[in-house]
């Protein structure tokens, strides 16, 4: 599940040329690579953030209009990566502003989105059910279960302090404990 | 609350393969944060693990020729930007030309239109206008101003 990018060093053009050689910009074939290894998990995090596909599309393909433009060859690894997921929560946040109903519209597009059968139903009640958070505590427990980010890299992808990621992520993570306990699903005890 | 809780990962592992130690075990009784960490975290794993796509992500040639055709519009949007400044500044120069000429010469006008009138034709045809080379001069050069502006701004929004 977890998205830690292992880039091949072909896709880091920075950081593998000779000492004194002119770095290279990212051409065409690498970016597709980049692209097809970091999309997938970086839609994934924009639908669980903004509830609708057709945003989560947009918004990726600004993420990566952005990334282009800040002349990847001079990005290392882990650059890249804190770059693209910071990007894409500024996106998500600035649609959540410029909207001004965040939470009814993300919810409302979610649930608007078909229930055709028992996956779609799952899906929609358990996007529902994150709805009921903020945008920021969706990102921050996402970004920690799943994307399995540490505090530090949470906290640059949020622009919070990470002594405040603590802090967030656990009233987040208590928050959705409530939440589910509200929908009948009772949180999991330690064992 | 100031250091995240250094077993949070290994807790976090140990839910989602259900994989427990009895250190653990007594860790997450004692720690609030790997408590909270673990109440939620096997539902987030199934919810990140459900199907949310039902079509194709955006195609990467698309995106790459898109981040590039943006790029040039950003270019030619920095290089458009002194010529910008130079209409508005024309258009100022120009507008405040033509207001001070109307306001300064604005009775001599008046009396000079009316001089189109069949009846002032004839009355002063021997007089002619009080109106001096210099302000025609002065008309010239604005209308021509006014219409080399005029045909700037169209070309180079085209």
């Amino acid at each position: 599940m977890s998205m830690a990018l292992t880039l091949p060093a072909q896709f880091i053009a920075g950081t593998t040329t000779r000492r004194g050689a002119p770095q290279k910009p990212m051409n065409e074939a690498q970016f597709e690579a980049f692209y097809r290894k970091t999309a997938g998990s970086l839609w994934s995090y924009l639908y669980r953030l903004v509830g609708n596909a057709s945003t989560a599309d947009d918004l990726l393909q600004k993420t990566f209009f952005r990334y282009l433009r800040s002349n990847p060859a001079l990005a290392g690894e882990e650059h890249m990566r804190r770059y693209l997921f910071r990007t894409a929560t500024n996106l998500a946040l600035d649609h959540f502003r410029e909207s001004k109903r965040e939470k009814e519209k993300s919810v409302v597009q979610a649930a608007a989105e078909s229930v055709v059968d028992e996956r779609h139903a799952l899906r929609h009640d358990m996007m529902r059910m994150f709805g009921e958070l903020k945008p920021r505590e969706r990102a921050l427990l996402w970004l920690a279960h799943v994307e399995e980010a540490d505090h530090d890299e949470i906290g640059e992808a949020l622009g919070l302090k990470s002594k405040s990621v603590r802090v967030l992520l656990f009233r987040a993570r208590k928050k959705l404990g409530d939440v589910l306990r509200k929908h009948g699903m009772a949180p999991e005890a330690a064992r | 609350m100031s250091e995240p809780c250094r077993y949070e990962r290994e807790v976090l592992r140990a839910t989602e393969e259900d994989r427990w130690t009895d250190a653990l075990r007594a860790h997450v009784a004692g720690c609030e944060d790997c408590s909270a960490a673990m109440s939620v975290a096997p539902w987030i794993d199934r919810f990140a693990k459900i199907e949310t796509r039902d079509r194709p992500l955006p195609d990467p040639a698309v995106v790459w020729l898109k981040a590039h055709v943006l790029r040039g519009s950003v270019a030619v949007e920095r290089v458009a930007r002194p010529m910008r400044a130079f209409h508005y500044v024309a258009y100022f120069f120009v507008a405040a030309g033509w207001a001070t000429l109307l306001t300064w010469k604005w009775s001599s006008l008046q009396q000079w239109l009316l001089t189109f009138s069949p009846a002032h034709a004839l009355q002063n045809a021997a007089n002619g206008a009080n109106l001096s080379v210099t302000f025609f001069l002065a008309i010239f050069l604005l209308s021509s101003m006014t219409i080399t502006l005029a045909l700037h701004t169209i070309l180079a929004e085209e």
